[in-house]
């Protein structure tokens, strides 16, 4: 797991002064934080249209100006905070490789940069966030954050985003 | 006048490529036992296009195989010898090689010599094969030329003819080659090709000389292509054989009499066809008249002051007489013995030229009639000078011509041939024919040649009307104009772009309709005139992408013909929905795994004649290739009736392999099996197919499209493999629908109908699945809500619509909400972000700017079987 601290570390000593920056987000109670490079914008919920058939934290997809974007739910996924959506709900657009998705997350609370160091690996443990998907643990003004690994996270097969058959077609 | 031909190589390239397609497709076609001359003979002025074509831009290798094609061709389009079977693999071989050659000089690469000589050796060999069949014909002929001028001059008009006149081409390219070919070059790209190569063929003959032959085949070879038609036998002492170079014929007896004595030597322009037509005028040197009378018409102009009387006489056919009789009379009396006949002869070749000439006025790059008209008088003016000239002799040539070394240019300007002709005529008229016979011919054959010149002068004026080279660059900017190449992102680009404009259109819309029309005319006004606008601008933006099938369609009656002649098979392709449109980068990515399908079709599904009698069926099999659009999808099938596919011998297969199989596999699940990679059921390796390798990639290739492969099969009737790819961008025109809060776009083709259901009409069979009595049929219904698993505001059939939709072949009545209204919408993939959803085939972004799904209805219909087949109690499937 360390390894994959180092890796996502700047390898420049300037890099490792700095630190990476993170976008902190909350989940229920929970703090919640993703590499900033791979969020492409923060916009507010609405105009969803349901796709038919879909895992319940599937909300559908939008037009994010011209393109069609599926919106995820997080709160439904893992099971924290209620599920509500008025117009604070906040959507998290991330960039990952060629995809875009879009994450709904109770609030985005700030960006922060975090060193090499403050970030700790975490313990085993089952939860509904599978460890796999954590990169580490940091704490931050008491808080302590859930560093994801999103890319990993939303390229899964549980968030049934990625069609299998087309990407490892016989 | 230095002039740079490459400017016009991709001009060449183009046209070229043009014309080996017609030849193919031609040849295609051609039914062997019956040719219709009317193809034959367009095949063989593609060919010849070709031959004078890359002459003419140096691509002499090219120029060698088509010389020999012609060749055959020629032969054949004159019914001298029947088309075979080898003969239409033979042409389509070399057009191949063409082909390949073409390719390798647009990418500036050696082309293959080894590909080239090897066609050129079997077009030789069918030639062979087609002489000798006529073998019998040929030496009376070309002995009797010699002696009965009138029958050559029946000839000559023949010959005349734009596409199949040997004759007077090489007369015409003695001309042009010996002259100069600067100022061929020049108008070469304008006029059509088929009448100069710059090279010419010489019938060399002369008795074995010795061991030192190798040598002089070698120093030959340099020289130009060297085609070997007899060598020494029983029956003839003498080495015969055809060169084909831009050498003059003076060069080439200078290298052969350093061998051969000059006494026995023979060298004459080859005749395209030597076939029996050798020889109009016996106009070779001295040297050669005693042995080889029967060949060779006319000589070049180097030989010009060294020959005899005769061979300055000949010159004199190119002449420009395309003047009416009476001032033809003039050159014809100066022309001392000229007899009657020439005259007499005269307007019949005119005549019998002037229609065959004129259907070749349509080739080239510039056929405008328009462009034609104005300059095609003009120089019929010019050359009527130029008759004048030749009638009047000296005087007239020097006042018309006098910039010096212009005599070398033959009937490409508008003066040169004043002081070609005049020349001729001068030496004609000055040395005074001492053969009535061979002078009277020689007049004779002007017209042909003059009429010939002057079109070819028409034809080039109209292009390059001034002589100056200051007409070459707009030439190539109109060609250029007629096309452009763009680079495919752009073009994406481009169609994104718009995508987005139209969609900010429809929100634009949108809210107008919210405001007080009234109060704000204006705006709707421009608003409506702005959705025009981009409607207009969407329709031509997507029309740049959309080709039609037949693109890729177009090659395989090449493929399964050759593919069938390897198998000894009997197989017939036909071919449905060509005009069916589709992105071009798609038709780009389909062609391999269409053709992988349709080898396998062959080699695999149709068996072999004898085989399909043991079964009962035709001897012929049939492979059917469709395309069509079916709910939102492009479909392409390839169907065969062939043997089908055995589904013991590919679940041992699979067993073998280790692939997890079950016997009792439904049969779909066990077809898909051959997309396995390495999966070959096939008994023995072919150089067709049964390696295994193809079926798995033709899978990648059209999964990497968003498409998907379906199989059918029954064993002993034949298969059927489609391809149902996406619409990944085209416009749909759609029918709104709503379910809930939610809206559908249901393909407008797959739509019959709609209608608020009578609950009289609706059924339900054992009390599950229900019914719907419409047109005398029964048809399920799908409630569209319960199969998305979406709310839908009505449950009962009287309150909501029920449409009526059909996809291959089956009919169904889809039960929602309510009808929106009719749209055309811009289809975006739901796969880029997201993944495929069953039932859907893509998504839109409504005016409103939400996201509406569009609705796949063969894929509803598919989900809605397999949903009641799980029920157990309902008998609908």
């Amino acid at each position: 797991m360390s390894e994959r601290i180092v890796e996502s570390q700047d390898n420049t000593e300037y890099g490792r002064l700095l630190g990476q920056e993170y976008l902190t987000f909350s989940l229920g109670e929970e703090h919640y934080a993703v590499d900033i490079l791979k969020v492409q914008e923060i916009r507010g919920y609405g105009a969803v249209t349901k796709i038919a058939n879909a895992p319940l934290f599937i909300k559908g997809v939008i037009n994010l100006r011209g393109v069609i974007v599926p919106i995820i739910d997080l709160r439904i996924k893992f099971n924290l905070g209620e599920a509500s959506y008025n117009e604070f709900t906040i959507v998290i657009v991330l960039n990952l490789e060629d995809r875009v998705v879009g994450m709904v997350v109770d609030g985005v609370s700030d960006v922060v940069s975090l060193a090499g160091e403050q970030i700790k690996n975490p313990p085993d443990f089952s939860a509904n966030f599978d460890s796999e998907y954590i990169l580490g643990l940091a704490t931050v003004d008491d808080h302590m954050l859930i560093i994801a690994d999103i890319e990993k996270l939303m390229s899964s097969d549980e968030m049934a985003l990625i069609d299998k058959t087309r990407t490892d077609a016989i | 006048m230095s002039f740079d031909l490459s400017q016009f190589n991709q001009l060449f390239f183009e046209e070229t490529a043009e014309h080996l397609t017609t030849m193919e497709s031609l040849m295609l076609n051609m039914d062997v036992q019956n040719p219709d001359m009317d193809d034959m003979n367009a095949v063989f002025r593609a060919a010849h296009s070709i031959k004078g074509n890359s002459g003419t831009f140096g691509f002499n290798d090219m120029t060698a195989v088509t010389h020999e094609l012609e060749t055959l061709l020629d032969l054949v389009r004159k019914g001298e010898t029947a088309l075979t079977d080898a003969m239409v693999d033979v042409t389509l071989q070399a057009g191949d090689v063409l082909g390949g050659m073409l390719a390798a000089h647009q990418n500036e690469e050696e082309p293959d010599t080894e590909l080239a000589d090897a066609v050129i050796k079997e077009l030789n060999r069918q030639l062979e094969l087609a002489q000798n069949s006529n073998a019998g014909a040929v030496v009376p002929d070309s002995i009797a030329s010699r002696s009965m001028i009138l029958e050559p001059e029946s000839n000559s008009a023949v010959f005349g003819s734009p596409a199949s006149d040997p004759g007077a081409i090489n007369s015409e390219a003695i001309d042009s080659t010996a002259l100069s070919s600067v100022e061929l070059e020049t108008f070469a790209p304008d006029y059509t090709p088929s009448e100069t190569p710059l090279t010419q063929s010489y019938i060399v003959r002369f008795p074995a000389p010795g061991d030192e032959l190798d040598m002089l085949f070698d120093s030959l070879k340099e020289l130009g292509d060297l085609t070997i038609i007899d060598a020494p036998s029983e029956n003839s002492q003498d080495w015969l054989f055809s060169i084909q170079t831009d050498s003059s014929k003076e060069d080439l007896k200078d290298l052969i009499t350093f061998m051969v004595p000059e006494e026995s030597l023979s060298i004459d322009e080859e005749l395209s066809a030597r076939d029996g037509s050798f020889g109009f005028f016996e106009a070779v040197g001295t040297e050669s008249i005693e042995d080889e009378l029967g060949y060779g018409f006319f000589d070049d102009l180097d030989n010009f002051a060294g020959d005899t009387e005769e061979s300055s006489d000949d010159d004199l056919g190119y002449g420009f007489f395309d003047l009416p009789e009476d001032e033809l009379a003039d050159p014809s009396v100066e022309c001392a013995d000229s007899d009657a006949i020439s005259r007499e002869a005269l307007p019949a070749s005119l005549s019998s030229e002037m229609p065959v000439e004129a259907p070749d006025l349509g080739y080239g790059f510039f056929d405008d009639e328009d462009d034609l008209s104005g300059p095609t008088v003009e120089s019929i003016d010019s050359i009527g000078d130029g008759g004048e000239g030749v009638g009047k002799g000296k005087h007239k040539e020097e006042n018309l011509n006098a910039p010096e070394g212009q005599t070398e240019f033959d009937g490409y300007g508008f003066f040169e041939p004043v002081k070609d002709s005049g020349q001729h005529n001068n030496s004609a008229t000055t040395q005074e024919s001492k053969s009535s016979a061979v002078a009277g011919s020689a007049v004779r054959d002007k017209p042909v040649n003059a009429k010939k010149t002057n079109i070819r002068a028409a034809k080039a004026e109209s292009k390059a009307l001034p002589q100056s080279k200051g007409a070459s660059p707009a030439v190539k900017n109109n060609a250029t104009e007629s096309s452009i190449r763009v680079s495919v992102e752009k073009v994406d680009q481009l169609i994104n772009q718009v995508g987005e404009l139209v969609i900010t259109q429809a929100m634009l819309a949108q809210m107008a309709s919210e405001v007080d029309p009234i109060l704000h005319e204006k705006m709707a006004n421009g608003l409506a005139q702005l959705e025009r606008n981009t409607r207009d601008l969407q329709d031509s933006v997507m029309s740049i992408r959309m080709m039609p099938i037949s693109i890729v369609f177009s090659r395989f009656p090449r493929v399964v013909r050759d593919l069938a002649g390897k198998l000894d098979k009997k197989v017939k392709l036909e071919m449905l929905g060509e005009n069916t449109e589709l992105d071009r980068s798609m038709i780009e990515k389909l062609t391999d795994p269409l053709t992988h399908l349709i080898r396998n079709s062959l080699d695999h599904g149709v068996e072999s004649p004898a085989e399909r009698i043991a079964a009962g069926k035709e001897a012929t099999g049939t492979i059917l290739l469709r395309a069509s659009h079916q709910g939102g999808n492009i479909v392409v099938e390839v169907q065969d009736d062939g043997a089908g596919l055995n589904r013991e011998r590919i679940l041992s297969k699979a067993q073998e392999k280790g692939l997890p199989v079950t016997e009792t596999m439904p049969d779909a699940d066990v077809w898909q099996l051959i997309f396995a990679p390495g999966f070959s059921t096939a008994a023995e390796v072919t150089d067709v197919s049964g390696r295994g390798v193809g079926m798995d990639v033709v899978k990648r290739n059209i999964t990497s499209l968003g498409g998907r492969l379906e199989i059918e099969s029954v064993e002993g009737i034949g298969s059927r493999i489609s391809i149902r790819l996406p619409l990944t961008l085209a416009i749909l025109d759609g029918l709104q629908i709503a379910l809930g809060d939610e809206i559908y776009i249901i393909p407008l083709t797959s739509i019959i109908g709609s209608m608020q259901p009578d609950p009289a009409d609706i059924k339900t069979v054992s009390g599950e699945g229900a019914v719907i009595f419409v047109r005398d049929e029964y048809l399920p219904i799908i409630k569209l809500g319960e199969l998305l698993n979406m709310p839908a505001a009505f449950d009962d059939y009287q309150q909501g619509i029920m449409i009526i939709l059909e996809s291959n072949g089956k009919r169904v009545g889809l039960f929602v909400d309510d009808l929106v209204g009719q749209s055309q919408v811009v289809i975006k993939s739901l796969e880029a972000n997201y993944r495929k959803v069953d039932g859907v085939s893509g998504a839109t972004i409504l005016g409103t700017g939400r996201v509406a799904l569009i609705l796949d209805v063969s894929e509803l219909i598919g989900m809605h079987k397999k949903r009641t087949k799980k029920q157990p109690n309902s008998i609908l499937a």
